[in-house]
């Protein structure tokens, strides 16, 4: 599955800087957030791959759930878009490609980390 | 204002209280439902910003239990959600959402909702007020239309109210009650000579005098122009004479000069006749009051400034001294 988000930008720019704008003066809120974000996506990358293990759709569906907002809230629209995909095929119970969506959140879920750890230091 | 935000996703809580606290608000956090519950229980919330699905109680669940526990303060909820579920603020909406936000937010769709929110806790916070108000008021002129504005005691509609409750509960749980009757000696005579405005003010230095011998659950009463009525429920017919009498002396010694009346002493007097209701009497309680009413005439046909008894309090009195 190779696609457009395998090349451009895995973050949309305007989000980030959205984020750097709420910078009260104490803490980077965009710091605060990209931070928290890398933990929870390496948490949630654990367990949907547990999860199609067990083949536990409800979960999927709730982890994937979880991950598209979190995604969507670091500018990763791309990544969002998989995890909204991702979602859908475990509520309506299309599992047969669901391996194959998980490969490509994988992949994007490298690029998004990688820019994203490049906004932070540059942060 | 207090704003709680509840999301299980932890980017999203540390977005919206970003966004939040750069808008000027104090912002509270909950990582579930449950513990949001707490957090409103304990009051002060303005806003919640609730996710729509969360571990515990879900966005809509928490939705119907503001609204239900809803007290004078208003709190102002958003659903936030995601574009693909419609369905989800639909019903959120009917669970009591004031509004919602589509993920992922941004500053200008959370301070549009907080300029609504302000203003509609705002008139919710003036409604309450105002209806404490009208509460307060309504008490204070109920009050107002039970008492005599003159003398500050009990008036004739209270007296009335109270009379046929104390006959009632006496007959229903087979307790003695007294009344005593009382008028003020000549009053027509201090009227004339000590004017009108003078009159008043000994009216009210006589309601004092009653007042002070009244006791708890005893209740005194402007009856008319210058006649007072005593009601006391669960006494002896003994003790409705004693405590008659006391008032009868209380008035005597307050010294009110008195210059015009025809007979010694020199002072504002009262005449006083007592009733009693008891068990098994067949009086109704308008009678026990014209007992008192007719023990009152004797009392001022024998010479004024003193008490007489009616016949039905004479006989206890009588049968209370044979025993003794």
């Amino acid at each position: 599955m190779s696609s457009h988000t395998d090349t451009c930008d895995p973050l949309d720019r305007s989000q980030i800087d959205f984020l750097v704008s709420l910078d009260d003066g104490e803490g980077s809120a965009l710091a605060e957030i990209v931070n928290e974000y890398l933990t929870v996506s390496d948490e949630g990358r654990t367990e949907l791959h547990r999860q199609l293990r067990d083949g536990d759709w409800n979960a999927i569906e709730r982890t994937a759930h979880t991950l598209k907002g979190a995604s969507a809230n670091v500018g990763a629209t791309g990544l969002a878009a998989v995890c909204a995909s991702l979602e859908t095929r475990a509520r309506e119970a299309r599992h047969d490609d669901a391996a194959a969506l998980l490969d490509q959140f994988d992949a994007e879920l490298m690029r998004v980390r990688a820019a994203l750890e490049i906004v932070a230091t540059g942060a | 204002m207090q704003i709680l935000v509840a999301d299980d996703d932890p980017t999203s809580r540390l977005l919206l209280r970003a966004i939040v606290a750069k808008l000027g608000h104090e912002c509270l956090v909950a990582e579930e439902g449950s513990s949001a519950w707490d957090v409103l229980s304990s009051g002060g919330i303005d806003v919640l910003l609730t996710d729509w699905m969360m571990p515990g109680l879900d966005g809509p669940e928490l939705c119907r239990r503001v609204r239900h526990a809803q007290g004078d303060s208003y709190t102002y909820v958003v659903l936030t959600t995601g574009l693909d579920h419609p369905e989800h603020v639909l019903e959120g909406m009917s669970a009591g959402a004031d509004d919602y936000l589509i993920k992922p937010v941004d500053s200008f769709a959370v301070q549009t909702r907080l300029i609504a929110a302000a203003r509609v806790t705002g008139l919710h916070t003036r409604l309450a007020q105002t209806q404490a108000e009208l509460e307060r008021v309504n008490l204070e002129l109920l009050e107002r239309s039970l008492t005599d504005g003159l003398t500050g005691l009990g008036n004739r509609r209270r007296m009335d109210e109270d009379v046929a409750h104390t006959h009632a509960r006496a007959l229903r749980v087979g307790r003695t009650y007294g009344v005593a009757l009382f008028d003020i000696d000549h009053f027509k005579l201090y009227n004339d000579r000590y004017g009108h405005v003078a009159g008043d003010e000994t009216l009210r230095r006589v309601a004092a005098c009653i007042d002070l011998v009244v006791r708890a659950g005893e209740c005194a009463y402007r009856y008319g122009g210058e006649e007072f009525l005593l009601l006391m429920p669960d006494c002896s017919p003994a003790a409705v004479l004693v405590t008659a009498e006391r008032i009868c002396r209380t008035v005597l010694d307050a010294g009110i000069a008195h210059g015009a009346r025809p007979s010694e002493p020199p002072f504002v007097t009262l005449s006083g006749g007592v009733s009693c209701w008891t068990p098994g009497s067949p009086l109704s309680a308008r009678e026990v009051i014209e007992q008192a009413d007719e023990a009152l005439f004797q009392a001022k046909a024998a010479g004024r400034n003193r008490i007489e008894t009616a016949p039905s309090l004479g006989g206890q009195l009588q049968a209370a001294a044979a025993v003794g």
